[in-house]
């Protein structure tokens, strides 16, 4: 195979200029959720005030005013970096706990108040000290104290899955529900319509493939006010099967097109087998069909579903209660409430990208095969 | 003989059908009757007759709908041009090289997996004048904070994402388009002295030219329907409706203010626009590829 520069002629393109301009591109799409995640392990404060700081074994101080005036990785005698718990007295400088209850000096005894208190001088009160748990991330001080910050905190996530407000977990039980029903409706539907008018002579079909290629044309717009007032009257609304039905509606012209296509250029061979062997045509399709298009069914419900997990307006209009919201749904909802709690939406953000990008992972291959093989031949 | 008898057609046939006929093909049709009539209130029934009067109304008595109406509009060369013509020679850049092609399709892809919303959260966060991370940067520079979403640049900003989206979408349609064009073809070429911008202007391009066609017509079609990301960023179309799209408007204007009929005035716009862009995109690619 010979290499395909670009280059040699008006314009010269180095490899290593190509590379670097890929790179760069690679980093706008890495670098924002990069961000999103290193800023989800911190405060707001902390957001707010310096988001490029990695969110990692760092300790956060800020001076009376609330003002964050020093950053730095603490360490304690040994050089490690890392605290259980760490007190901080009211000038913000780090007592180790050995310090302070270090037995040799305790300063309710007879023999320290004796001394007096100048020989005690990083011995404060519990009152004034403020510490960080850093491996349960919660704070061990007064909460209403604004002294300390440390990251990575869970606090966010906590936040995120707890609240009742948002209640991240609940969204993410709607959306499995409502895309996972849809899913395999749109590709047993899908394969049953594209089975149909692959395989049968009759009227009307070819009617019938203009109508499919006319709704490909539909946007949800030009749907939805007469879609709200039907599920409405049939009192569907604010139920996760009305945008179920609503979803499956949409998505079955694109499926079946995908799956007509398939199914198409099997080989007719194989039913007629099936046939003479006395099988019923549910029989073939059950057994024969279905089984031989794994491969556009995988494609067909991939895309039902990353489509349907992330479709807003129809989860915007035909749901109101926000215990049947999927994420997408309450990723707004909670973005209009909590707007400025930067952490928190940073957690929010992580947590329904999450399990999207574990899926794309997973099944990438599948993705764009699927995506290229329809847009090449279409 | 197995599919002489037609009875099962109708087992096959009637779910499918009858739930995209009453979702799709029935709504559609009514919708188009709603438009034309005066309807009060979410659920209320065509009163007055009005003809077109909804559709005069957008076009010469509603300066918030020609602002939604420009800012769609003007989403279909800026998607052309950013998302097709930056995917096509990204697509060119990542054939030519031979490591990584496999990393940088997962990656340029990436973003369109992820939801609108969650990226319109992302944005807002970016583009917060408190301690948004384009300010905190600003800072950082030691330069002023900056309102980016003012009158003037809000448009602007929430355009950057959404092309930014789905750059990778045309990427690895075009990247499969470039891949599958045959070596030999590459070979001859250099052999008859062809190389560089004149090898991509007159073998792959003309040859991409199907692959082109279903991109544009999928980019236009999609600037019409830009939804998501807006109605997270800037609400109502913030600043002053000065951000809203047809797509926001319809919504707004149909379930916000209720004026039902015109919400559905306004989304047979989109469908005709739609159509339109299509149908010019497909003629102007076939004439440009005949002069080729």
């Amino acid at each position: 195979m010979m290499s395909r520069v670009i280059g040699r002629g008006p314009v010269v393109l180095t490899r290593t200029v190509i590379y670097a301009l890929l790179v760069l591109w690679a980093s706008t799409t890495i670098f924002p959720f990069a961000w999103v995640l290193n800023n989800s392990f911190k405060d707001t404060s902390l957001v707010v005030g310096d988001s490029f700081s990695p969110a990692f074994e760092q300790v956060y101080r800020r001076d009376r005013n609330g003002v964050i005036v020093r950053q730095e990785v603490l360490k304690d005698d040994f050089g490690r970096e890392r605290y259980d718990r760490m007190l901080f007295d009211e000038e913000g400088n780090p007592v180790l706990e050995k310090e302070q209850g270090s037995g040799e000096l305790d300063p309710e005894s007879p023999f320290a108040q004796l001394m007096g208190q100048s020989s005690f001088e990083r011995s404060r009160p519990d009152s004034e000290l403020q510490a960080y748990d850093t491996l349960k991330g919660s704070r061990v001080y007064d909460s209403a104290s604004p002294a300390v910050r440390l990251s990575p905190i869970w606090d966010n996530y906590r936040e995120a899955f707890t609240n009742p407000n948002v209640n991240i977990l609940r969204g993410y039980r709607n959306s499995l529900v409502l895309s996972g029903s849809v899913t395999l409706g749109v590709m047993l539907l899908s394969a049953m319509m594209a089975y149909a008018m692959t395989r049968y002579v009759f009227k009307g079909k070819k009617v019938l493939r203009s109508l499919l290629v006319a709704a490909l044309m539909f946007p949800a717009f030009s749907t939805i006010v007469p879609v709200y007032r039907m599920i409405s009257s049939a009192g569907l609304f604010d139920t996760l099967q009305g945008v179920a039905l609503v979803q499956v509606a949409g998505n079955l012209a694109f499926a079946t097109t995908v799956m007509a296509g398939f199914i198409s250029s099997l080989p007719y061979e194989l039913e007629e087998a099936a046939f003479i062997d006395g099988a019923g045509v549910f029989r073939i399709f059950l057994r024969v069909i279905l089984p031989l298009s794994k491969s556009a069914l995988a494609t067909v419900g991939i895309f039902t579903f990353i489509w349907s997990y992330n479709d807003l307006f129809l989860q915007m209009v035909l749901l109101r209660s926000r215990a049947l919201m999927p994420v997408s749904a309450i990723l707004r909802e909670i973005s209009s409430q909590y707007g400025t709690d930067f952490g928190l939406m940073a957690a929010a953000v992580v947590v329904v990208v999450v399990p999207m990008l574990i899926v794309y992972i997973a099944l990438q291959q599948n993705i764009i095969k699927g995506l290229t093989a329809g847009a090449i031949k279409g | 003989m197995l599919y002489r008898d037609r009875r099962p057609l109708l087992v096959f046939l009637l779910l499918p059908l009858l739930l995209m006929a009453v979702f799709l093909y029935y709504p559609f049709v009514v919708n188009i009757y709603n438009s034309l009539f005066d309807i009060k209130g979410l659920i209320g029934k065509p009163g007055e007759f009005l003809g077109l009067g909804n559709f005069s109304t957008f076009f010469t008595r509603d300066p918030v709908a020609m602002r939604a109406l420009r800012n769609s509009a003007l989403m279909m060369p800026l998607s052309l041009v950013f998302q097709v013509g930056l995917g096509l020679v990204l697509a060119l850049m990542v054939d030519s090289v031979r490591r990584g092609q496999q990393f940088f399709r997962i990656v340029f892809f990436f973003p369109i997996v992820i939801s609108a919303t969650a990226i319109g959260l992302m944005f807002s966060l970016f583009y917060s004048y408190e301690g948004g991370m384009l300010n905190q940067l600003m800072v950082l520079m030691g330069r002023d904070k900056v309102l980016w979403l003012s009158k003037e640049r809000a448009y602007t900003m929430l355009v950057i994402p959404v092309l930014w989206q789905y750059v990778g979408f045309y990427f690895v349609i075009l990247l499969a388009g470039v891949n599958a064009i045959p070596d030999e073809i590459f070979e001859s070429a250099a052999m008859d002295g062809a190389a560089g911008l004149r090898r991509i202007w007159y073998i792959t391009l003309p040859l991409l030219r199907d692959v082109l066609i279903t991109c544009a017509t999928l980019a236009v079609t999609g600037a019409i329907k830009v939804f998501d990301l807006p109605s997270v960023i800037a609400r109502n179309g913030a600043p002053n409706g000065l951000t809203h799209f047809l797509g926001t408007y319809m919504h707004n204007q149909a379930f916000v203010a209720q004026n039902v009929d015109y919400g559905s005035a306004i989304s047979i716009i989109i469908v005709l626009l739609g159509v339109l862009a299509a149908g010019l995109m497909t003629a102007l690619m076939r004439r440009g590829g005949e002069a080729l």
